[in-house]
C-alpha cells in the first residue's frame, strides 16, 4: 500500500505492523475502512484481554476520528488518503494515535458548538474529549497525529 | 446490523437492532427508521442488543425523533447497556432520546403524550 511520508514504514506490505504490546495497522479513507478500523481494534482488545469499557471508548474515539476524515477531510490529498492506527498497552489502559493524511484539523482546537444541542455536528468530537485522556493533536507534514489514551480503570466519563 | 419491526400497541412500532450502530449500520437502519417516523407512530427502539454506538448512529435515532415529535408523538430507547447509556448521556441528547428500561414504562411514555 503507498503511504505518505509521514506514515508509519511497517515491515509488512499490506501496511500492518505488530511489535509486543504495540500493533499498527494503516487503512484507506472509505466506509469499509472505517469499519475495518473497528473490526481490528476488536480483535485487538480480545487479544490483550482488554476490559470491556476501556475497549468500547478506544472504538469510539478512533470511531469518531476515522468518520470525521471520512466525512471532512480533504479528498484530493496527493496519496489518496490514508489513516493509521496505533495501539500500545500500557500499564493502566490503552494508548492510541491515530494519523492521518487528509488536511489539518487540530481537533484540540475545534468548537464543539458548531450546531445547536439537537443538532447533528461536534457529537463525535464531544464523545472524543469526553472519554479520550491526555488528548494532543500534531500537524506533521500534511497529516494529522491525534494521541490519547483510555485508561482501564476510568470509571468517570459521563454518569455511568 | 440486524433490524426488525413489529406493531406495539395499536399506535406504536417497536423495532429491535442487533449489533452495532455504526457508519454501515447507521445507513441501513436510515430508511426504515425514516419509514417508520413518517407513519405517524410512537416509536420504542429496542437497544438491549446493541453492543456499540457511534455519533453517526445517535444521529439516525435523533433524525427519526425529531420526525415524530413533530406529529406530537415520541421515540424512547429501550434499556441500553450501560456502555451505549453512557455515550447517549455524553452526546447531551437525554431529552430527546429519552430512555425506559421496559415496555410497561414505554407504554407509560405513550400514554403521558397522548393525554
Amino acid at each position: 500500500m503507498k503511504r505518505g511520508p509521514c506514515f508509519p514504514q511497517g515491515r509488512c506490505e499490506s501496511g500492518y505492523t505488530e511489535v509486543r504490546g504495540t500493533e499498527i495497522r494503516t487503512f484507506g479513507v472509505s466506509e469499509g475502512d472505517v469499519t475495518a478500523i473497528d473490526d481490528w481494534i476488536e480483535r485487538v482488545a480480545e487479544k490483550w484481554a482488554i476490559n470491556q469499557r476501556a475497549a468500547f471508548r478506544v472504538r469510539l474515539c478512533v470511531a469518531e476520528l476515522a468518520a470525521n476524515v471520512l466525512e471532512h477531510g480533504n479528498k484530493n490529498a496527493v496519496d489518496g488518503g490514508h489513516m493509521a492506527v496505533t495501539i500500545r498497552k500500557v500499564a493502566d489502559g490503552v494508548e492510541v494515535e491515530f494519523l492521518d493524511s487528509l488536511g489539518a484539523f487540530d481537533l484540540t482546537r475545534a468548537s464543539e458548538t458548531v450546531a445547536p444541542r439537537s443538532e447533528p455536528g461536534g457529537w463525535g468530537l464531544k464523545l472524543v474529549r469526553a472519554y479520550a485522556k491526555e488528548l494532543s493533536y500534531v500537524e506533521e507534514g500534511g497529516c494529522n497525529r491525534v494521541r490519547f489514551t483510555i485508561s482501564s480503570r476510568d470509571e468517570t466519563a459521563g454518569s455511568a | 446490523m440486524q433490524i426488525a419491526i413489529s406493531e406495539f400497541g395499536h399506535d406504536a412500532k417497536k423495532v429491535v437492532l442487533v449489533g452495532k450502530l455504526d457508519i454501515s449500520a447507521a445507513q441501513a437502519i436510515e430508511l426504515p427508521l425514516a419509514t417508520i417516523a413518517g407513519s405517524r407512530a410512537n416509536i420504542v427502539v429496542d437497544m438491549t442488543a446493541v453492543d456499540f454506538i457511534a455519533s453517526i448512529g445517535i444521529r439516525q435515532l435523533v433524525l427519526a425523533a425529531k420526525t415524530v415529535s413533530r406529529a406530537s408523538r415520541k421515540l424512547v430507547l429501550l434499556d441500553p447497556n450501560p456502555l451505549v447509556a453512557d455515550v447517549l448521556v455524553n452526546t447531551g441528547l437525554g431529552e430527546l432520546l429519552q430512555v425506559v428500561h421496559s415496555e410497561d414504562e414505554a407504554r407509560a411514555v405513550f400514554s403521558a403524550g397522548a393525554m
